[in-house]
């Protein structure tokens, strides 16, 4: 396969231009690694609050086992009953979490009338809720045990509470989405990667059909025995390995720097979202290599092509800060259709083939696109050869 | 025969760059096809190797057909463009290893033939070069490995010696010469008279497309009247005496100028003699005495009225 052979020997001649790309693509993916959030959102820490307890109820049995039960989960801290002090102790975050227990409440709750207690946190904090939910589960326990063992003392009671609820259960957290830092992360590394694919197929395919369309060249292969469609093919052999190991290169780099943080399903997706895109790119670069003739023009249409359909697609900037008019415009890009597949792919918390169904068109509009550049190039390629033979 | 081209037209638009033209080029020679720029040459080499289309006539190459899908006549050819045709992304090596292999599948039997390729251009000491680094000779070489390596039994050759130093030149010329020891039957392109005259066996001129004469370069020049150009420096002569020039059997055109005398003789024995012996009768002094013998630019002069440089 001689045609194949010049093919190799060609790209490989263009390996120091292609490895700039890709080294500017992998330092962009480490600066991207190393400032965004950490990956590990999914996961449960057990935070501990900072709680001021107030008991007026001069210390039961029942309000005894409720501090120590807190104990578990809040450190207490010694503030002035003063409503002044107790909100200057919000306000300066030395407490975020106030439990007034008032006079009778012991009385109260073991005759099994209404009770109240008090409390003030900082609106909206993650442990004002935690902590709510811990004094309601031991309250309700208690209760429940109470309402149905009668007479049950406080020391008791305290203690099948206290029993109940130190019964732990593992709970393991599956993700079955992307969470929305990673998300964001790989969403940007994702949609850039469609700028290094298209500079490296328009590079690579161009400068080898550049090459090989010049005429003297072309017609030098011409006058030998191989015929011309197994030049063609050699040549068509050619482009798909070529650009099948650039999308390998691509979709190993983003496994290895982001195979943790993405589910099996969206990694399956995105990889195939990123074929699909590289098959675009190969029709785009075969019709660049087909009309053009130099080398500058080629370095220069490459710039403008890449840049402004990645710029305008939403490959640079999200596409929700992108203005309607250049969204709409550059739907008739693949890097539009490209981006908003892989942003939707990763956002989705489940994927079933309902939810996939009208992504898959965002997949054909990127065929579509492929197979009506492909016939562009292929009618130029035609009036060039009978322009030539004439 | 080896090429037969039978009434050939080919037109660009109302041009018409090969006018109804016909040749034959035998088995064993060197074939020169002699035109100015222009003349319809590269044209015609185009249309024997199938790459253009052409409006009239034949074109049968080994006694079969010539065609764009004549793939068992193509694998018997070797091509050197006229423009050099290499891949500058290519070494000399991986340059004439893919012309090679578009003729030779057998990698070790390649092997040997780049070898002997580039032994035979002499391009050795430059076989990992990159054609931009060759200068205009060397990559005039590198393009006829390129053409030869599979070693074809026909190799055309279209101004192979265009922008190249006079060593290289030469070069190349001895290559092709011995080429066609080898057995290879040589068509040879060029508008350099004095290489067509050096290496070909039988000429074709060509102007406008059409053929001017054929045969060998004896045959050509037998066929114009010119027998041979006197020129003698520093001389002084009268208007009396150039009459008497005029009047010396053979003579055709007499000119003076600058002191200097050019008589063109047409055939015939003796011009030589008689110019020198009337000279030397009349006392008349003389510096350099130049005899030359008729050119194939004389023989195209004389059937166009132009130079072939012109």
């Amino acid at each position: 396969m001689p045609v194949f052979q010049a093919y190799k020997r060609v790209i490989k001649k263009c390996i120091p231009q292609l490895l700039i790309y890709i080294f500017v693509f992998v330092a962009f993916a480490a600066i991207l690694m190393t400032s965004g959030a950490p990956a590990s959102t999914v996961q449960f820490d057990d935070a501990r609050a900072r709680m001021a307890y107030l008991d007026e109820a001069d210390s039961s049995i029942l309000t005894e086992g409720l501090k120590n039960y807190l104990l578990q989960y809040a450190d207490f801290v010694d503030v002035n009953h003063d409503q002044a002090s107790l909100q200057d102790a919000l306000f300066f975050e030395e407490v975020h979490y106030i439990l007034r227990i008032p006079a009778g409440f012991t009385e109260d709750f073991m005759a099994e009338r209404p009770v109240e207690i008090e409390k003030i946190s900082r609106p909206g904090t993650t442990t004002s809720v935690y902590l709510d939910m811990n004094i309601s589960k031991f309250l309700n326990t208690a209760r429940f045990y109470l309402a149905n063992i009668p007479g049950i003392s406080q020391r008791e009671l305290v203690a099948l509470v206290s029993r109940d609820l130190a019964v732990e259960t593992t709970v393991e957290v599956r993700p079955t989405a992307v969470n929305a830092d990673a998300g964001e992360s790989l969403s940007i590394f994702y949609n850039y990667m469609s700028y290094v694919i298209l500079n490296l197929l328009i590079l690579g395919v161009g400068t080898f059909m550049l090459v090989f369309n010049q005429l003297d060249l072309r017609r030098r292969t011409i006058c030998s025995p191989v015929p011309l469609r197994q030049q063609n093919m050699q040549i068509l052999f050619g482009n798909l390995i070529y650009a099948v190991v650039c999308w390998l290169i691509m979709m190993g780099m983003g496994f290895v720097l982001y195979g943790k943080a993405m589910p099996a399903k969206q990694a399956m997706l995105v990889a195939l979202n990123g074929l699909v895109f590289t098959f675009v790119s190969l029709s785009i670069s075969f019709m660049i290599g087909s009309a053009l003739n130099s080398r500058n023009a080629l370095s220069a249409v490459t710039n403008v092509l890449s840049l402004g359909m990645c710029f305008t697609g939403g490959a640079f900037v999200p596409q929700y800060l992108i203005g309607e008019q250049v969204l709409s415009f550059s739907r008739i890009f693949p890097t539009y259709w490209y981006v908003r597949f892989n942003n939707e792919i990763i956002s989705m918390a489940n994927i079933t083939f309902d939810s996939l169904k009208p992504r898959l068109g965002y997949l054909g509009m990127q065929l579509g696109i492929a197979v009506a550049v492909l016939a562009v190039a292929l009618v130029i390629i035609k009036q060039r050869r009978q322009a030539e033979n004439a | 025969m080896v090429i037969k081209v039978e009434n050939l037209v080919k037109r660009y638009g109302d041009l018409i760059a090969v006018d109804h033209l016909s040749l034959e080029v035998r088995q064993g020679e060197i074939f020169g096809l002699l035109g100015p720029n222009g003349s319809g040459k590269t044209t015609l080499i185009n249309c024997i190797l199938a790459l253009l289309k052409y409006d009239k006539g034949s074109i049968s190459v080994f006694g079969k057909p010539m065609a764009p899908d004549a793939y068992d006549i193509k694998k018997d050819i070797g091509v050197i463009m006229q423009n050099v045709a290499v891949f500058n992304e290519l070494t000399v090596y991986e340059n004439i290893d893919y012309f090679c292999g578009l003729y030779v599948r057998d990698k070790t039997e390649r092997k040997k033939l780049v070898e002997e390729a580039i032994d035979f251009v002499g391009l050795n000491d430059f076989r990992s070069f990159y054609p931009k680094k060759l200068s205009g000779g060397l990559l005039r070489r590198l393009n006829i490995a390129c053409g030869i390596a599979h070693k074809p039994k026909l190799i055309i050759l279209d101004e192979p010696t265009v922008a190249v130093d006079p060593q290289s030149r030469n070069n190349i010329l001895e290559g092709i010469v011995r080429l066609n020891r080898l057995g290879a039957t040589i068509v040879y392109t060029s508008h350099y008279m004095e290489e067509v005259e050096q290496i070909c066996s039988r000429i074709m001129i060509i102007d406008k497309g059409r053929i001017i004469a054929t045969g060998t370069k004896e045959e050509l020049k037998s066929m114009i009247n010119v027998g041979e150009i006197v020129s003698v420096e520093s001389v002084e002569l009268d208007q009396n005496l150039l009459d008497v020039i005029r009047r010396l059997p053979n003579a055709s055109q007499v000119d003076y100028e600058n002191s200097n005398l050019t008589v063109t003789f047409t055939k015939g024995r003796n011009n030589l003699l008689n110019l020198m012996d009337l000279l030397r009768k009349e006392n008349i002094s003389y510096g350099s005495v130049y005899s030359k013998l008729p050119t194939l630019n004389d023989v195209f002069l004389e059937f166009t009225g132009r130079q072939l440089r012109d």
